[in-house]
């Protein structure tokens, strides 16, 4: 059934688009890298305010509101590409090791990021729950783009 | 400029990289976060003073909270980037989307100074409703793009 | 430890081709550099080889019809890949006959991507990155293809 998936995304006009046109699959992937470039831009300063290694004027509570938006918005571009992606090659991905890890940290960063994250919005500054939100947030993205990264080394 | 590229890519530390198992890859892992650290943190502050985000929070707060982790991150690229580079050098030094890439990089830099030795001397006195000055404005938006510009260029280098 | 890899990227390999429509449409190209519908197989004596990231070169010396010989490059995955694949820099020596599957570059020149290289003693290795049921799936192409199209 997975793998009908992964064989139905190979077929659709996208996929194929991307796989027989080497500028179009080179832009998807720099879109992708923009993408996440922001998506752990947000990430990376929530969590280390929420930490209280940068900034005693922020709280990271109000950040996470206020940068929710470009949060999605910029995951989304990463999550679009990253279809389109897998869609030009998805034998590759089928059966690298590394993808379904990807995947799995993925899932488990964005749950932490919209349930206990929640929970920092009323916080006052760091301390034990924040650091542990914080710290399991950082490890789990590292995670995810680590390998994201490494599926094409191995 | 050849002689000077071919002495850097024939070089042992160069070479050992070049040739490695997994020194390589940890140095593009560490190219990745760096991205990152760098140009993902600075989008941060360029939005800021283009007014887009966190208009709650004045614009030094921002500043003084985000340029840090910028620097590390800069710190990250310059060391990763340099060794990747070397290790690589003859091979590309020819190729126009690097050669774009270490353009427009030169450029977000030079962009980085110019903001921080003018208008920035300013930025305490931004914020509440007021949007930063046009000037702020001008070196934001710049930043966007030419970092923007640096990261595509960079991953085209591999296909042509 | 390598070889678990190769093991289990061989039988999910088989596994695929067993349920995957084998249609060239299907397929697609290694980092969309080389054309999967072009398949190629080479039998050379190897004359140069770059052992390097981010991506290895072995280059082959081809003899064609005509007698004339053409070198051709064919591009594997970075020495870490390689040997996790059980294929190390002492497996292949300068003159050595390899004969090595891949797809053309779109690119036009002699460069083909290393899927699959069968050293001298015929031993196979893989020399590119998981493929993308090219080769390494399919039957070998029937004739050796030594010009480019």
């Amino acid at each position: 059934m997975v793998e009908s998936l992964f064989t139905w995304l190979g077929g659709t006009a996208p996929g194929q688009f991307l796989a027989g046109s080497t500028a179009a699959f080179a832009t998807t992937e720099a879109l992708h890298i923009v993408g996440l470039a922001v998506v752990g831009g947000v990430i990376l300063v929530i969590d280390l305010v929420a930490l209280g290694i940068t900034s005693r004027e922020l709280r990271a509570g109000t950040l996470i509101d206020q940068l929710s938006g470009l949060f999605y918005g910029a995951l989304a571009l990463t999550a679009i590409t990253g279809v389109m992606l897998v869609a030009a090659g998805p034998y590759k991905y089928y059966t690298n090791p590394l993808f379904p890890v990807k995947l799995v940290l993925l899932v488990a960063a964005l749950i932490l990021q919209i349930t206990f994250r929640r929970r920092l919005v009323p916080l006052q500054g760091p301390d034990r729950l924040s650091r542990l939100l914080a710290s399991t947030s950082l490890l789990l993205w590292t995670g995810v783009v680590v390998t994201g990264r490494w599926l094409g080394l191995i | 400029m050849l002689a000077i590229i071919e002495r850097l890519y024939e070089s042992p530390l160069a070479t050992a990289i070049r040739e490695s198992e997994n020194l390589f890859p940890i140095l593009q892992t560490f190219h990745i976060l760096g991205t990152i650290g760098l140009a993902g943190a600075i989008a941060l502050v360029d939005l800021r003073l283009l007014n887009v985000i966190l208009r709650r929070e004045a614009p030094v707060a921002v500043a003084h909270a985000v340029l840090p982790i910028t620097w590390v991150g800069f710190a990250i690229m310059a060391v990763s980037g340099g060794l990747l580079f070397a290790a690589q050098s003859a091979r590309i030094y020819g190729n126009v989307f690097l050669q774009l890439k270490l353009l427009l990089l030169l450029i977000a830099l030079a962009n980085v100074l110019l903001f921080h030795a003018t208008t920035y001397r300013s930025i305490s006195a931004w914020g509440g409703d007021v949007p930063p000055p046009l000037p702020a404005r001008v070196f934001a938006a710049l930043s966007l793009v030419l970092w923007a510009g640096v990261i595509v260029a960079g991953r085209f280098i591999a296909y042509y | 430890m390598q070889s678990k890899l190769v093991r289990g990227v061989a039988v999910a390999t088989l596994a695929l081709a067993a349920v995957l429509p084998v249609s060239a449409d299907a397929h697609h190209s290694f980092s969309a550099m080389y054309d999967a519908r072009k398949p190629v197989r080479l039998v050379g004596k190897l004359s140069k080889v770059e052992w390097t990231n981010p991506h290895s070169y072995f280059h082959i010396d081809v003899k064609g019809p005509d007698g004339k010989i053409t070198t051709w490059a064919c591009e594997g995955a970075g020495p870490g890949a390689l040997s996790r694949r059980g294929f190390n820099k002492s497996d292949i020596r300068i003159g050595d006959t390899l004969i090595v599957d891949g797809y053309l570059a779109r690119s036009g020149g002699h460069i083909i991507d290393a899927r699959r290289v069968t050293l001298p003693g015929g031993r196979v290795v893989s020399g590119g990155t998981p493929g993308d049921g090219g080769p390494e799936s399919a039957p070998a192409p029937a004739a050796p293809s030594p010009t480019a199209n």
